[in-house]
């Protein structure tokens, strides 16, 4: 492959962005030209053309307060068509928080008033009102490449998610709640397409999964498995050791 | 214990402060610890409504409550400091322990054994989800409201959250309270319209904001509350405050009551200059004074505990500036001035104590971009050291358009678990003279001066 490019398109970067989620662009792009692939990032939001998303190798979208995911939500049913396509291509994308609730078929609020989901996922999501599942969180993830490693991060949520019968979660929990608080299911895994609790700059801590986007970004692109080259993740991998051996509260 | 068995109607205010106050004494008397918050826990458990009862009994006290993400420590010292040098009796809360059990503690200590005051003003910081209890118990003579940022978002919640919250505490304050807000912060702007209450608004003066359009990443009221749409700023002093109204439907054309010209900060950042205007309204329109004698109090002011905190260690100047969440930390990287060959050293702590919020998501919103451009050096350590260590990495990748050898992170970057490593690794790269800033979170920043100088005082109680 000559000169490989990944167009990274990020959905609703002004709206879409409490946690800290940019780290995963960051860390993506970085991940990218490291390994001489060049990399474009686009923002997707209000007011773009919706065929944009179709730009994209990978997409990415990450989680908001109520208020900014109401916007959000308007404005991304006039864009479904397009969004649908691609995670049925195989488009490689990462949907944190809101934006994973926002793939399913509904979300009842904690005031029990119903909100339509896109549809794209069979899964729903409801706010039992009651505490937020919040905290440290290790998950053994169903992605084949990844099954030696695992997930670690932080959620933070109030709506519970459950996945209809033939939908796959991303993985199990370890530790923490994941999608809810009566299923160990964490997140959901569909093509390329990962819908997760883990909010926040997921691939920091995770690197081999922001390497396995990469990866299946280039294959969907240019129909070729790539192997990529090994970087420095020592600070990764002390980080990984000390968050897995201590003891959380 | 079942606390409703009520002990409530037996024990007078005035009696648990004379046993609480005892208490107190002894165990400082015997030297087991620092006054803390305890005799505040002990006196709530025996009766709820503590506080309505002992401030009920002291009419006269006049009460200042200051809220805020950023800026309450520095604000009650101001308030304090500037009464006091105009010649009134003041006390408040000791810093960080800005719970209820805090405020109880800070009334216990300062109170005689009959449970009456020498004092004139009691000023209190007070944590953003507290506001609310306290202002059910008695009605202050003035709340002052900073700011409202992200911050420890695992416990605090959402920003929306928390003014919500507020509003709905405003809007039930008795019209002896003044309510003073920072009309250039969109979400208490927005908040003190809503209200119907004697409001002021604090800010800076538009031509003395620099010219600034781009919002940080780390900014949440950047839309319209009423339209939803976004909102234009004119001018940005630094995350979303700063000059702005809707287009859409009008909303907004701030007034702001700005004495940041005839005040002079004593402080160093934009964000002090919005403390220092916040401080000044509030005394001249609640206390009458005088803005000559705002002025004599400013000049005399020392900085809190932590906040630009310069302390000499080993010849060197270490300048503390506590840095808890993503705006006040991109305001830290603020006080270090851009230079073509940069000198500056950089000390960062992280940690995930209680204090601090589990979640270190947070750094991934700070401009260490900026950071990376300014200084020399930068030394991580703490128990989420290498957290922060990965996060700087990739600033250090991200301006290197992607291509930077680990040769060149090694000199620019240094981490380490331990405090000491890095102390030793300053020192032996610094001359006595250099200013060195250091940026810890709450934790660490406790841990952190007392290493510098043996003892801490300060208490957090979470």
């Amino acid at each position: 492959m000559k000169n490989p490019k990944i167009t990274i398109g990020w959905l609703y970067p002004d709206f879409m962005n409490t946690y800290g989620d940019r780290g995963n662009i960051l860390v993506l792009k970085s991940r990218c030209l490291e390994r001489g692939i060049l990399v474009e990032v686009i923002d997707i939001s209000l007011g773009s053309q919706a065929s944009e998303i179709l730009r994209a190798d990978f997409l990415f979208m990450g989680g908001a307060q109520d208020r900014q995911q109401e916007i959000v939500y308007k404005d991304l049913h006039l864009k479904k068509k397009f969004l649908q396509q691609a995670v049925e291509r195989e488009i490689p994308g990462l949907y944190i928080c809101g934006a994973y609730q926002l793939l399913g078929n509904y979300y009842i609020t904690a005031e029990g008033v119903p909100i339509k989901g896109l549809e794209i996922l069979g899964l729903y999501t409801e706010n039992p009102g009651k505490k937020r599942l919040v905290g440290n969180i290790v998950v053994k993830t169903e992605i084949e490449e990844l099954k030696d490693q695992l997930i670690i991060g932080f959620e933070n949520h109030g709506g519970q998610t459950f996945l209809n019968k033939d939908m796959r979660p991303f993985g199990e929990i370890v530790r923490g709640h994941g999608n809810n608080e009566i299923d160990p299911n964490e997140g959901v895994y569909y093509k390329n397409t990962i819908g997760t609790y883990l909010h926040g700059p997921i691939f920091s801590k995770n690197p081999r999964l922001a390497d396995w986007f990469i990866a299946k970004a280039l294959k969907v692109k240019y129909g070729e498995d790539v192997q990529l080259k090994p970087m420095n993740d020592r600070f990764e991998f002390l980080a990984r050791q000390q968050f897995l051996t201590q003891d959380h509260a | 214990m079942n606390r409703n068995f009520s002990l409530n109607n037996l024990i007078s205010a005035t009696f648990l402060v004379f046993l609480t106050k005892a208490l107190f004494l002894i165990v400082r008397f015997l030297g087991i610890g620092h006054g803390s918050t305890w005799p505040g826990e002990i006196a709530l458990t025996l009766r709820k409504d503590f506080i309505r009862r002992v401030l009920a009994k002291n009419p006269k006290l006049q009460v200042v409550l200051v809220v805020g993400t950023n800026g309450k420590t520095t604000c009650t010292k101001l308030i304090s400091h500037i009464l006091e040098e105009n010649g009134l009796r003041t006390f408040s809360n000791k810093t960080g322990a800005n719970l209820v059990n805090g405020i109880a503690s800070a009334l216990i200590e300062n109170a005689n054994i009959f449970g009456r005051y020498k004092y004139d003003v009691a000023v209190f910081e007070v944590d953003e989800n507290m506001l609310p209890i306290l202002t059910t118990q008695f009605a202050p003579k003035a709340i002052l409201a900073l700011n409202l940022f992200r911050d420890q978002l695992d416990r605090y919640g959402e920003v929306d959250t928390i003014r919500a919250r507020w509003e709905h505490c405003f809007s039930a304050l008795l019209n002896k309270t003044t309510v003073i807000l920072n009309g250039q912060d969109p979400n208490l702007f927005f908040l003190g319209k809503k209200i119907n209450k004697k409001v002021r608004y604090f800010g800076l003066k538009d031509e003395t904001i620099a010219d600034n359009h781009i919002l940080s990443v780390e900014a949440d009221a950047t839309y319209c509350p009423i339209c939803l749409r976004p909102l234009t700023f004119s001018k940005i002093a630094y995350s979303h405050i700063g000059i702005f109204k809707c287009e859409n439907c009008g909303s907004n054309e701030n007034s702001c009551t700005d004495l940041g010209e005839e005040v002079k900060s004593p402080l160093q950042g934009v964000f002090n200059r919005y403390n220092v205007s916040a401080v000044s309204l509030l005394l001249k329109t609640v206390f009458g004074l005088s803005i000559k004698n705002i002025n004599r109090g400013l000049k005399s002011f020392e900085p809190a505990f932590g906040r630009q905190e310069t302390i000499d260690f080993q010849g060197r100047k270490i300048l503390i500036q506590l840095s808890k969440n993503p705006v006040g930390f991109n305001q830290s990287i603020g006080l270090i001035g851009k230079a073509k060959a940069p000198k500056t050293k950089v000390i960062i702590l992280l940690s995930d104590a209680t204090p601090d919020g589990h979640d270190v998501s947070w750094i991934w919103d700070v401009d260490f971009e900026e950071l990376v451009q300014r200084v020399e050096k930068i030394w991580v350590s703490g128990h989420r050291a290498y957290d922060m260590g990965i996060r700087i990495k990739y600033a250090l990748r991200e301006i290197s358009g992607g291509k930077v050898d680990d040769r060149s992170i090694k000199r620019k970057l240094s981490v380490s678990w331990d405090v000491e490593n890095i102390l030793r690794e300053v020192l032996a790269s610094s001359q006595p003279g250099d200013l060195i800033y250091a940026f810890p979170v709450y934790s660490e920043m406790l841990d952190f001066r007392k290493r510098l100088i043996g003892d801490s005082m300060e208490i957090k109680n979470r």
